[in-house]
């Protein structure tokens, strides 16, 4: 008895991109959130530079560790791009919308702007973090790994893993500690 | 006053603690509870993201891959093909015409009676040739891919375990939870199976071990429907065509007749005197392999790997011990007396636990290759040694698989006359974990190429070496899904993938002589054209 499969859409023929997206995509689309308002357009930008990836063989005779520099790079030109085009937008995500109904104080329109804004500056005061903090960080929230993970797999002890860990969360939580304007 | 809230000692309690709070739905209004609550929001939320990307780029290629259909390219082409054309007769004036037709005509008279003796001539020497070398073999008609011939096992009946093709291409050995089957590669006709101890089969059923009962190891090895699991090398056919040794998966080892089936040698691992309990005349020496077994109650040893020697005198046995303590030893066994020739015991430092491996041969016998799981699935290093002393040449560690959860095979495979290794290496982080297939020159200690592949860690080379068969995830979200995607071993670029098998492929193997590989997964044996 033979099986005769049907390619379905839910596979990339190239595997050296799906092995690039596996690597990378996660770190370019935290990257790209902190250059765009919205998550439509980070999926968006995100989407156009892995097309580009698909289409270019330039990124193909890079050493690996080089990857995500031209990613990144791609994408800042996207950035720029993105910012000619758009313009003052009226239109509000569908998820904020429906949110807007609530009359809760805690999910309240003022609320939920001051949560935008504060994840936004969460955004880029973890891009201005050095990198192997930024690095652990998405271990820990991103693949859920404990510290004793993160240090095998970093080659790192154990407590300097703690010890940056520990320092991130103390210096983002400035954040929420700080006085804001116009907050209850 | 210390703000320090979170400190190095308690920092993974205190996120787990903030992050149980955030998933109560409940708002978090402390600044520390708030910070941990954000951070998992936003980067959940860029996985999403993510991962809705993937599906648009999968999208996107399938609009181009329709774009690019073969009629719109032929459509193309008539106009191309004119500015090609020589210069018709139509076009010539009329004398030169005649002229020409005369000489035309004889030309091709005598060009198609000297096409017709130079296409005799190649014919009769290929099949002269092809008769010469392999009397009994067909030649190939299908197109790369396709499927010669298919085995799918009764939904109750037994998982496929482990393949092996015979040195002359002709027959497949198929190791199932209920024995082991072989069976001409092309037509599955005459099918032997093999007359195995009952207490060797009883280790494959699921959920015992005669051993150790432990369920979590046997499932953990065996291919599961849906992909996870480990695979395994525990049928080896020998380089001369005449045994298969088999292993149960528990301590015992038997070597069979490859043409009937009938059982040749069984050595008991964990049997100090080498008698077993089913009445069959023992070969096994009593120095075999228990004197090296650690007096310990944590389970008897547990066979991982087979391989011949090149030769077909020596077994390479990866043995792991005592699971409980996890020591690791490669054996070389004599095959015919099943004495111990040489025990290497593996060692991946203090409170390592070595887990698992499989061992190979390089094609010369001058290397002996493992590939050593340890510390629960988690790490990997891959050994060789240098067969005339036993020294260690080459170790390389392989990365970390965090989760615990083993999604790729444990493979290694030497490049045919050459002593190149090709291994899976894993790097990465937790659920973005992946693996790099790299080859090496184990003489040089230089490694020749890293392949771009998302591997599996199963391998089957090309007998001249030009190709290499390697088991590949094509959904970077989870380990399941598998394509055999053959890449050219000199570039790296694929050549061809092969989608037909559906579930986790539990091994692959290309035929000696080229022409086919056989996979197969827990349910279903393909044979298919190799390209």
């Amino acid at each position: 008895m033979e099986h005769r499969e049907s390619q379905t859409a839910s596979t990339l023929d190239d595997p050296f991109i799906v092995r690039l997206y596996q690597k990378h995509a996660l770190s370019l689309m935290t990257y790209v959130r902190r250059h765009v308002r919205t998550r439509e357009d980070a999926e968006d930008i995100v989407l156009e530079v892995f097309l580009a990836a698909m289409k270019q063989q330039e990124i193909r005779f890079l050493p690996e560790e080089k990857h995500l520099a031209w990613l990144q790079r791609v994408a800042y030109h996207k950035f720029v791009d993105h910012y000619r085009h758009v313009s003052a937008r009226s239109m509000v995500p569908l998820e904020e919308a429906s949110e807007q109904l609530l009359t809760d104080d805690d999910h309240g329109p003022e609320q939920r702007a001051l949560r935008n804004e504060e994840d936004a500056l969460l955004r880029e005061r973890v891009g201005q973090l050095p990198e192997h903090y930024q690095t652990i960080l998405q271990l820990r929230f991103a693949n859920g790994m404990r510290c004793t993970e993160i240090a095998s797999h970093l080659q790192k002890s154990d407590g300097a893993i703690r010890m940056v860990l520990s320092r991130a969360l103390n210096a983002l939580r400035e954040i929420y500690t700080q006085p804001k304007e116009g907050r209850r | 006053m210390n703000d320090e809230i979170f400190t190095p000692e308690r920092v993974d309690e205190q996120i787990e603690q903030n992050l149980s709070f955030s998933r109560s739905g409940q708002f978090a209004r402390d600044p520390g509870e708030r910070v941990v609550q954000r951070l998992h929001a936003l980067y959940e939320e860029d996985m999403l993201a993510t991962a809705h990307v993937w599906e648009r780029l999968i999208r996107q290629e399938s609009r181009w891959n329709i774009a690019a259909q073969p009629t719109e390219i032929m459509q193309a082409l008539p106009r191309e093909r004119s500015l090609l054309e020589p210069l018709s007769p139509a076009n010539l004036p009329r004398r030169q015409k005649k002229y020409t037709s005369r000489v035309s005509a004889f030309s091709r008279r005598v060009s198609l009676f000297a096409a017709v003796l130079v296409l005799a001539f190649l014919v009769g020497s290929l099949i002269f040739v092809l008769q010469a070398a392999h009397p009994s073999t067909s030649v190939v008609t299908g197109k790369p891919g396709q499927t010669v011939y298919s085995l799918t096992r009764d939904p109750e009946g037994q998982p496929f375990v482990d393949l092996a093709w015979s040195p002359d291409s002709q027959r497949v050995a198929l190791l199932t939870t209920g024995g082991l089957q072989i069976w001409d590669a092309t037509t599955g006709a005459n099918k032997v199976t093999a007359h195995l101890p009952a207490d060797m089969l009883d280790a494959f059923i699921m959920g015992s071990l005669p051993a150790t009962g432990d369920s979590s190891y046997l499932s953990a090895r065996l291919p599961a429907s849906g992909g996870g699991g480990a695979n395994i090398r525990v049928l080896a056919w020998s380089p001369d065509g005449k045994w298969i040794a088999v292993s149960g998966m528990g301590p015992e080892l038997a070597i069979v007749n490859a043409q009937t089936g009938a059982l040749a040698h069984y050595f008991n691992l964990a049997s100090s005197t080498g008698v077993v309990t089913e009445n069959l005349p023992t070969t096994g020496s009593s120095t075999l392999l228990s004197a090296h077994m650690p007096a310990s109650g944590g389970g008897g040893p547990t066979i991982s790997g087979l391989a011949w020697s090149p030769n077909s005198q020596q077994l390479a046995v990866t043995v792991v011990a005592d699971r409980l303590n996890g020591s690791l030893s490669l054996n070389i066994v004599n095959a015919q007396s099943g004495t111990l020739a040489h025990h290497l015991t593996i060692s991946s430092g203090a409170d390592v636990l070595n887990w698992a491996g499989v061992a190979s041969w390089s094609p010369d016998g001058k290397y002996l290759a493992a590939h050593v799981i340890r510390e629960s699935q988690v790490l990997s290093t891959v050994w060789v040694w240098d067969t005339s002393n036993y020294q260690v040449v080459f170790k390389q560690d392989g990365g970390v698989q965090a989760g615990g959860t083993f999604e790729y095979g444990d493979q290694l495979a030497w490049q045919p006359h050459t002593n190149n290794l090709v291994f899976a290496v894993g790097e990465g982080t937790g659920k973005l974990f992946t693996i790099k297939v790299e080859l090496w020159d184990i003489a040089k200690h230089t490694m020749l190429q890293q392949y771009p592949v998302i591997s599996l860690g199963q391998f089957a080379w090309s007998p001249n070496g030009t190709y290499l068969a390697v088991v590949t995830a094509y959904n970077p979200s989870v380990y399941h899904g598998q394509w055999i995607t053959v890449l050219n071993a000199t570039s790296g670029h694929p050549v061809y993938n092969y989608k037909q098998q559906t579930g986790h492929i539990a091994a692959l193997a290309w035929s000696p002589d080229g022409k086919y590989i056989v996979s197969c997964d827990e349910s279903t044996v393909k044979v298919w054209v190799a390209p």
